[in-house]
């Protein structure tokens, strides 16, 4: 076996905690995610599952424990090695789909491309065949607040993948959502598990949280598989 | 801009009254120049007979707002008796003489009259409220000399509504045979009256270079106005909206964009909108200026003076942008105490 096969793929967490002053809300929490996985994480507020998205995505620090990606550890990257992890290897998708309210549709999704510095005509017939995907042709000149709730999450979806990223994390994705538009939005997670890309789905919702391969639930910073 | 008024109000009233006091302009080596705030008949006879006075020409000096070719244009006027008028002699240059003689009253240098858009060598229609009307021709000095002088009727200053009592001057032209003789009638004005302001040929040269002073005193507060206007007016907004706009920040953040290019986002953000502010408050503080000129009556702050605003506000970039540095650098460490995925779950 080579040296290259032995090394872990994807993203490995061991006994992370995180503590913000005297209040822990991350206990130990121990979870591996590779490509094709499906995982949900399903707990109530505040037990600790958007603490933890933020860990895994690079969006906060682990008080303590291991987080690595691609055998790379995550806690040692500077913001610079923090922004290109967040930039190009993982995408969000939010709650409150957080579009940037005076860009257009198709300009919101282009912005990680921008950021990651991809050549104009990329990243504009890119955005378009996102937008087609998510099933929002013929609106890219559109303001976010002229979209509905459901609208503005696919393009947040979009926006998730504009880079390519091998993990998507999503905080929530439907709460906000009516159930057609909550069908749609895991209709396209779904998709994604199969194309061979690793999803993480935080929620309170256990109906939504049984669509994943795996799941885990947390409370009180506790994570356990199910 | 009521309140860009209102807080220059000091400054322009401080300016105002220290322009009062140097309210000299340029002595010819034979003549001093009083003045005296009040000066009665009385007064004119003590001055007269000062050892080796030849001739005293009292005066009314007036801002006065004058109707040029039916522009508003505010002057200092020396308001004299007909029969002194055709007395008087200015230098307006090194070797060319102004002298009012009897029914023209107006002499502008080159500069100054560019400076009122006065056409030179043409007939011109004045008028003042309460003087009357008058044809008068700006003589066509051509040297840079940025004198000016404007002569007016006593009689008819007296008779005007609101004007000051009659037979009492606040300014008087003394003149004497030569130069040591004007210096002895200088000091023994001084000695006798100091409260009088006697601008004598060896005090004139200190007292120019102290209203030139006063004028680019006044344009450089003035250009620091603007550019503190600009800051507390745009710097409040720039914080009102950066703060609105705190979750845009985090969500570029959170889609990959590095401390330095957020820095620089904001950089480039705080410096458009404070030289737009910059530019929008020069503009403002030039409209607003000119009102408050007339509406204050300046004496020898002329409108020249507003040009040097651009270039005062200049020398004040500097400090604007550290400022804008210091925002950013704030803004910056704000951000990286933001609780970021707590604040990409807010409404907010």
């Amino acid at each position: 076996m080579s040296r290259c096969e032995l090394v872990m793929k994807g993203l490995v967490l061991d006994s992370v905690s995180k503590a913000y002053d005297s209040d822990q809300v991350l206990r130990d929490a121990s979870l591996n995610v590779a490509g094709g996985d499906f995982i949900s994480i399903v707990g109530p507020s505040g037990s600790g599952k958007t603490t933890l998205l933020g860990i895994m995505g690079g969006l906060e620090k682990a008080s303590s424990g291991r987080v690595e990606f691609d055998a790379e550890d995550l806690t040692a990257f500077d913001d610079r090695k923090l922004s290109v992890y967040r930039n190009r290897r993982v995408g969000f998708i939010h709650q409150m789909f957080n579009l940037i309210p005076f860009l257009k549709t198709s300009e919101n999704v282009m912005v990680p491309m921008v950021i990651a510095g991809k050549p104009a005509h990329y990243v504009s017939s890119r955005a378009t065949e996102l937008l087609e995907f998510v099933g929002m042709k013929g609106k890219g000149d559109l303001l976010p607040r002229q979209l509905s709730g459901g609208e503005q999450q696919r393009v947040a979806v979009a926006r998730a993948l504009s880079n390519e990223p091998e993990i998507i994390f999503a905080d929530e994705p439907t709460a906000n959502l009516d159930e057609k538009n909550e069908r749609v939005i895991v209709e396209y997670l779904q998709k994604l598990v199969e194309s061979g890309k690793a999803v993480v789905l935080a929620t309170h919702d256990v109906a939504l949280a049984q669509r994943a391969a795996k799941m885990y639930a947390i409370e009180e910073g506790v994570l356990n598989e199910i | 801009m009521l309140v860009a008024m209102v807080a220059s109000a000091p400054f322009v009233y401080y300016f105002h009254i220290k322009d009062r006091e140097t309210n000299t302009l340029r002595i010819e080596s034979t003549m001093v120049r009083v003045n005296a705030y009040s000066l009665n008949q009385t007064g004119v006879n003590e001055l007269s007979g000062l050892p080796g006075v030849q001739e005293v020409i009292p005066a009314v000096l007036a801002n006065t707002r004058l109707s040029i070719d039916n522009r508003a244009v505010y002057e200092s006027v020396f308001y004299v008796s007909s029969p002194d008028m055709s007395k008087l002699a200015f230098r307006m240059g090194l070797n060319e003489f102004a002298s009012p003689g009897t029914g023209s009253w107006l002499y502008f240098g080159y500069l100054a009259a560019q400076n009122d858009g006065i056409p030179i060598g043409k007939a011109t229609s004045v008028t003042a409220t309460g003087i009357g009307n008058a044809i008068a021709t700006a003589s066509d000095f051509t040297n840079s000399d940025s004198d000016f002088y404007v002569f007016g009727d006593v009689d008819a200053y007296w008779a005007a509504p609101g004007h000051s009592a009659t037979g009492v001057y606040n300014y008087a032209f003394i003149e004497a045979s030569n130069s040591s003789e004007a210096n002895a009638i200088g000091t023994a004005i001084s000695n006798a009256h100091p409260n009088w302001s006697v601008a004598s040929p060896s005090a004139m040269s200190g007292l120019v270079a102290s209203a030139t002073g006063t004028q680019l005193q006044f344009a450089v507060i003035m250009g620091i106005m603007s550019w503190a206007f600009g800051i507390v007016v745009f710097g409040t907004y720039v914080a009102r909206e950066v703060s609105a706009r705190s979750k845009e920040l985090v969500t570029f953040s959170a889609l990959g964009a590095s401390k330095r290019q957020l820095k620089l986002g904001l950089a480039s953000y705080l410096l458009i909108i404070t030289v737009l502010g910059a530019i929008v408050g020069l503009v403002i503080n030039f409209v607003l200026a000119l009102p408050e000129y007339e509406v204050l009556a300046f004496g020898y702050v002329q409108p020249k003076s507003l040009s040097t605003l651009a270039y005062a506000s200049a020398l004040v970039i500097g400090p604007v942008l550290l400022l804008d540095i210091s925002i950013v650098l704030l803004l910056q460490w704000r951000l990286g105490r933001l609780d970021m995925m707590n604040f990409l779950r807010s409404e907010v």
